[in-house]
């Protein structure tokens, strides 16, 4: 665990600068790989960019319109760089609304401008699962294994970075030479989707969940199987979605 | 050859959805062990180590004994700036929802502080709130507290809702954490 790094006076947050990071880069090879997709680099930015500040803003609107009362006395941490203040439910639903008025705009596939994202997406998840390594987070079960680390009183999978090399090998399968051969859109889309849910379904069982369960099955594995499901029948059907309508190809 | 294919696709489809059923069942985890939020670990959606400290007038508080209270429980030194700057809040916070069974508990760490320094700054700002001493920084271990100050936001079941690392934390976010805390829905 490595939540902090104190430089001096300075604490940098480990987690949070892991995330920055995987946005960073995440957006570097997304640019780099946006012509294999035949997607522009620069409509993958404006998407990223435009949805990060809307999120943000809107995340941060939310949150203050639900607690207005709180805020009396006090409006000017209504400016404050705090996290907490943000509603991320709002701010997401906020950032996927922002990103479709931009999609709508172009007269390209919708199914491009995913396949041209997922460079982005699966670094940002595996920068997800290294910040939830650093500050502790998503821990793992109890194992005698050798590579086992101490945390909360106990030897325990390092179920974190299993995640992360799941995530990463996932990034060299689907970007590797062989598989960008003969891009057709939303292949690399439905292949993401595949074998994410597929790598997250199966290593949670080395994951102690704080999300209740239902008869003793895991709501969180519920929920990755449902994914896996419906990838499975993007996956089956070689359906074009376009933007401006469904057309079927086989 | 079309049809070949196709059936192959959804056999293979079937077979791993059912494989994916499988291991759903395979990990379930047993209904007597109850819930894995019970482990104790300084984690969102766990139990918050429990402890047994000194306060300020030599009595003992267990947080056990708090058990059906919210509670704020702030990790603070009197040398550090953060600290000194959002204490003023967290009393104002106190004396706001003195009314409620909200409770606001500062633990010192006083394996890291002076206690004269710190007496002085507790009685500088008239804090009403416990204030807890870690003379031996073992509770601090066992909340993996790296960066001062950090607080953590417990419900009524013992189980942390919230971490806040660094400071000074606004007023209004006091606030709201106590509001949702003790309507038990954050």
């Amino acid at each position: 665990m490595f939540p902090v790094l104190n430089l001096g006076s300075i604490s940098l947050p480990i987690p949070e600068f892991l995330i920055l990071i995987g946005f960073w880069l995440g957006s570097v090879i997304s640019d780099q790989k946006a012509k294999s997709f035949s997607v522009e680099p620069k409509l993958l930015e404006k998407i990223i960019w435009w949805s990060l500040i809307a999120g943000i803003l809107g995340a941060r609107l939310s949150y203050v319109a639900r607690f207005t009362a709180a805020f009396k006395g006090d409006w000017l941490s209504l400016f404050s760089l705090n996290l907490a203040f943000l509603d991320s439910p709002s701010g997401i639903i906020i950032a996927l609304a922002v990103s479709f008025i931009i999609i709508s705009r172009e007269k390209i596939s919708l199914y491009s401008i995913l396949d041209g994202l997922i460079p982005f997406f699966g670094i940002m998840i595996t920068s997800f699962f290294l910040s939830q390594f650093a500050s502790g987070n998503g821990f793992g079960t109890a194992t005698n294994l050798p590579w086992g680390i101490s945390l909360w009183g106990e030897m325990r999978h390092p179920v974190q970075l299993y995640f992360a090399f799941a995530s990463i090998l996932t990034i060299l399968i689907i970007l590797h030479p062989k598989t960008m051969d003969h891009i057709i859109p939303g292949k690399t889309f439905r292949q993401f989707a595949l074998i994410t849910s597929g790598y997250l379904l199966l290593l949670s069982y080395f994951q102690i969940t704080n999300l209740p369960t239902i008869s003793g099955f895991r709501l969180d594995q519920i929920l990755y199987w449902i994914i896996l499901c419906f990838s499975l029948f993007l996956y089956a059907n070689n359906n074009q979605l376009n933007i401006h309508g469904i057309t079927n190809e086989t | 050859m079309k049809t070949y294919l196709s059936a192959r696709k959804t056999f293979y489809s079937v077979a791993l959805l059912l494989a994916g059923v499988f291991w759903i069942w395979f990990s379930r985890l047993p209904i007597s062990a109850g819930f894995q939020t019970s482990i104790e670990a300084p984690q969102n959606g766990f139990q918050a180590p429990g402890f047994t400290l000194s306060t300020l007038e030599g009595k003992e508080l267990d947080l056990e004994d708090l058990r059906g209270n919210p509670i704020i429980l702030n990790f603070w030194a009197s040398w550090c700036p953060p600290c000194r700057a959002e204490m003023p809040d967290f009393q104002q916070t106190y004396q706001e929802f003195q009314e409620t069974d909200l409770q606001i508990i500062a633990i010192n760490a006083t394996d890291q502080d002076s206690l004269k320094g710190m007496m002085a700054f507790v009685n500088q700002h008239n804090l009403k709130f416990p204030i807890i001493l870690d003379s031996t920084g073992e509770t601090s271990q066992a909340y993996h507290v790296h960066s001062l100050p950090t607080s953590y936001f417990i419900d009524r079941e013992g189980r942390i809702k919230d971490i806040i690392v660094g400071g000074p934390i606004p007023l209004s976010l006091l606030r709201i954490q106590a509001i949702q805390l003790i309507e038990g829905n954050q």
